[in-house]
């Protein structure tokens, strides 16, 4: 008796303890993602899944608060703009590369400089005409027009600051053991198994909370949420729709959910019968139904589209989903002078939801008489064979990583962006031309917001694109993480989360 | 033997070359352009135009294949289009986790495969030959990619013992339990292929006159299945194996994706997706190297288990 009191009082008194304590830290956070990095190299590696590991490690001169979509200064503590042309940077001092030397001007000349000669990320920065140094913290950009989203732009991971000095001595090194000035410092990639970085002592914003984070590569996504399950993970990038509601009834898991900045829609070639005829495309648009699209192939998860820019991104402006009306679309097709309807081909790359997705939209078309032929095509052929106008529809995704308007709009609907840079319509409209000029020349956001709100106006009765949905970035997380705010270009910072033991 | 061991060497030249002119082309008339496909559908002309000079796609494809086959001698696999890391550091990254999975994976196999093919064979149509048999049927024909799975839901997921994925690193033990599922999800399709082959092979020495004079001299059982039947079935029951082994050092794409294996036949398949052409004639020059070598080998074991074959190694037939 007295033993199993003794026993009660010594388990009472250490529960006592641990709760006294305060709440532990794991020193590692592990999260998986279905693919490996493709490349270190911030100039080189623009896929997400390069992006999610080297945003870690790198700066950029500005950055996009993920919680607030507002811009903040990091490797610049400021900048003044000059002129319409002239920007001028204060590189914040004391910054220090993961190496121990310190971060001046020259890098970032040397980075920019880098970045535009890549033609991996160059779109990002062509708008640069001349990056000079000044003093060691003073930089000088200047662009070759009036460009709008600048700083927006400098604030994309692919526009990393880089040491010149570690960069200039050996490349190929550097392309293997980044040095960056970033949260994290740089351990080990095993190659399509894992990536290991450890918080940077010395950042300028504070040593990170975690002090390991183990990047791991499973490509199943099934096998991602088991992970998840059994505790090998804390976190899991992009669950599949139908893992979702598993781990949202799971007390031990939590979902994370935003929209994305992608948008996924169906370009007509506006360069072939009948899709040259402005009353066919309204009339197609018309007969899909995207409510039922997101409903029932998503699971729920993403919501219908009204334009090709996400509402998340920078000059969106909502002109109502297109209501799903079969009759008026029959009407439009007579008035176009196809009672009967006609026949069409639309393309599609070989992705399971995507060709999905495609099939429906044709059971949709066929309503109305419309009557379509899925053809599903290796990516490869698929863009090489739209960038030469060949289709007449074709079914695409795009995501607008800027975060601004312009940088979908320019290369999807600007006369001069035909083919491989995008505009897969082939629209030639002056009065859309001109829009898109006004705005990314214009450095007064107001003005620029109207100038899209007009924009999206007109698109919106050329209807040259469908645009079907906007897709959502989900993580799953074990509940015990604190502190993750999930970036909606999937670039997920990870300094200020921790998981509980 | 020497001999014999130097002129299947030498044969490997032929092989490699035809092999890489093979997939050279093939991959190179597939449509679809690697710079569009690395850079994206978001690329400028300009930029495409910058990648193609980078990677050397303006040459004639004649000029290109010339060119990597010369580098090739000289040990010169190239950069992958992708990452610009050389080809033979990815590729010798990854060949000791193949290799290592695959030697799991044959392991289980012969252990397993063989016991339960000579049992089958030697109590032929009893009630142990019928289910072993019907099993090795499941076996073969569950993809593994499935199998995977519900191996991992059960030991991973429900009894908690076996990590699910990945490789496991820093030490013995965590490589142990991690190549557990994988190895048992290999093993099960080529144990029942092994235990099959076995089973027949063995039936058909089993009616030969030299084991009816085996019993009949009253040698004891035991002598007679591993002396005499087993070691004259094995000739089949070793080209099985060669042939399995080789496709488990090719890389089982399939296992290696449900249980994020970084192994060769991933690498080969992300390769051949995103028309990395240096990196899939890199994969494919070692697998072409290795089942080549394991065939050799496949033959010179035989010389070990049939004296007849050994004296034909040594006239040099």
């Amino acid at each position: 008796m007295k033993k199993s009191v003794l026993f009660v009082l010594v388990v009472l008194m250490l529960a006592l303890i641990s709760t006294a304590a305060g709440a532990q830290y794991k020193d590692t956070l592990t999260w998986a993602q279905g693919s490996d990095v493709t490349s270190l190299d911030p100039h080189q590696g623009k896929e997400t899944p390069a992006v999610q590991v080297t945003s870690q490690i790198f700066d950029t001169l500005v950055a996009v608060d993920p919680a607030t979509n507002e811009l903040f200064p990091q490797i610049a503590e400021s900048w003044d703009i000059v002129d319409d042309l002239t920007y001028v940077f204060h590189i914040r001092q004391g910054i220090k590369f993961h190496d121990g030397t310190e971060l001046t001007a020259e890098d970032v000349k040397f980075s920019l400089d880098r970045a535009i000669a890549s033609s991996a990320v160059s779109y990002i920065v062509d708008f640069i005409d001349t990056v000079t140094v000044n003093d060691d913290y003073t930089v000088t950009i200047v662009t070759d027009a009036p460009y709008g989203p600048t700083l927006r732009n400098l604030a994309i991971p692919f526009a990393a600051i880089v040491p010149k000095h570690v960069v200039e001595a050996d490349e190929q090194n550097f392309i293997l053991n980044p040095v960056g000035s970033g949260p994290y410092t740089f351990v080990e990639w095993k190659q399509g198994d894992h990536v290991t970085l450890k918080a940077f002592d010395d950042y300028y914003a504070g040593k990170a909370l975690t002090e390991n984070l183990i990047m791991k590569v499973v490509p199943e996504t099934s096998q991602r949420s088991i992970a998840l399950e059994t505790g090998e993970i804390d976190l899991a990038y992009d669950l599949a729709v139908n893992d979702l509601p598993k781990v949202r009834d799971n007390a031990a898991l939590t979902a994370y959910e935003i929209p994305s900045l992608s948008c996924w829609y169906i370009s007509m070639n506006m360069n072939k019968a009948p899709f040259d005829n402005a009353l066919v495309r309204e009339a197609l648009s018309y007969a899909i139904d995207r409510q039922l699209l997101v409903d029932a192939l998503n699971m729920g998860s993403g919501q219908p589209a009204d334009a090709i820019i996400a509402p998340g991104v920078f000059g969106y402006y909502s002109t109502g989903v297109r209501e799903y009306n079969p009759e008026k679309a029959k009407e439009l097709l007579a008035e176009a002078g196809y009672p009967d309807g006609f026949s069409a081909k639309l393309w599609v790359n070989d992705n399971q939801s995507r060709i999905e997705m495609c099939q429906v939209i044709q059971a949709m078309l066929s309503e109305i008489g419309v009557e379509v032929s899925v053809d599903v095509m290796e990516f490869g052929a698929f863009i090489a064979a739209t960038t030469n106008g060949e289709h007449d529809m074709a079914y695409f995704g795009w995501t607008t990583s800027s975060g601004d308007a312009d940088y979908t709009y320019y290369s999807l609907e600007h006369s001069s962006q035909q083919g491989a840079a995008g505009n897969r319509t082939f629209i030639a409209d002056p009065d859309v031309d001109a829009l898109i000029e006004a705005g990314r020349s214009s450095n007064n956001a107001d003005e620029r917001l109207e100038i899209y709100k007009n924009l999206a106006i007109k698109l919106d009765e050329i209807n040259n694109n469908l645009p079907i949905f906007y897709s959502s970035l989900n993580v799953g997380a074990n509940a015990k993480v604190e502190g993750f705010v999930m970036d909606s270009n999937g670039y997920h910072p990870l300094n200020n989360v921790q998981v509980l033991q | 033997m020497y001999k014999f061991v130097l002129k299947r060497l030498l044969q490997l030249i032929p092989v490699i070359i035809g092999v890489t002119f093979i997939v050279f082309f093939i991959m190179n008339l597939a449509p679809g352009d690697p710079a569009a496909i690395i850079l994206g559908d978001q690329a400028t002309a300009e930029a495409l135009a910058m990648k193609r000079e980078e990677l050397g796609l303006n040459d004639p494809l004649l000029v290109r294949y010339f060119n990597y086959m010369k580098n090739l001698l000289r040990g010169d696999m190239g950069t992958s289009y992708k990452n610009n890391i050389p080809v033979w550091n990815q590729v010798i990254d990854r060949l000791p986790n193949t290799a290592i999975l695959a030697v799991a994976g044959i392991f289980i196999a012969l252990l397993f495969g063989i016991p339960i093919g000579i049992l089958s064979a030697k109590k032929q149509y009893s009630l142990l030959d019928n289910i072993s048999m019907v099993a090795a049927l499941i076996g073969v024909s569950m993809p593994n990619f499935w199998s995977g799975l519900l191996l991992v839901m059960l030991f991973s997921l429900t009894l908690g013992w076996l990590p699910s994925q990945g490789m496991g690193s820093g030490g013995v033990i965590p490589v142990l339990r991690s190549i557990i599922l994988p190895s048992l999800t290999l093993g099960i399709n080529s144990m029942a292929m092994v235990a099959r082959m076995t089973r027949s092979s063995m039936l058909e020495v089993i009616r030969q006159d030299y084991i009816s004079t085996a019993q009949a001299k009253g040698l004891n059982d035991h002598v007679i299945t591993t002396q005499h039947m087993l070691r004259n079935a094995l000739i089949p029951i070793i080209t099985a194996v060669g042939l399995q082994f080789g496709h488990l050092l090719g890389g089982a794409m399939l296992a290696e994706t449900v249980f994020s294996w970084p192994g060769l036949g991933r690498l080969m398949v992300d390769s051949i997706k995103s028309r990395d052409i240096p990196m899939v004639l890199g994969c494919v020059v070692f697998m072409a190297t290795m089942f080549s070598i394991v065939n050799l080998i496949v033959d010179i074991v035989y010389a070990f288990v049939d004296p007849r074959i050994k004296s034909m190694y040594k006239k040099g037939n």
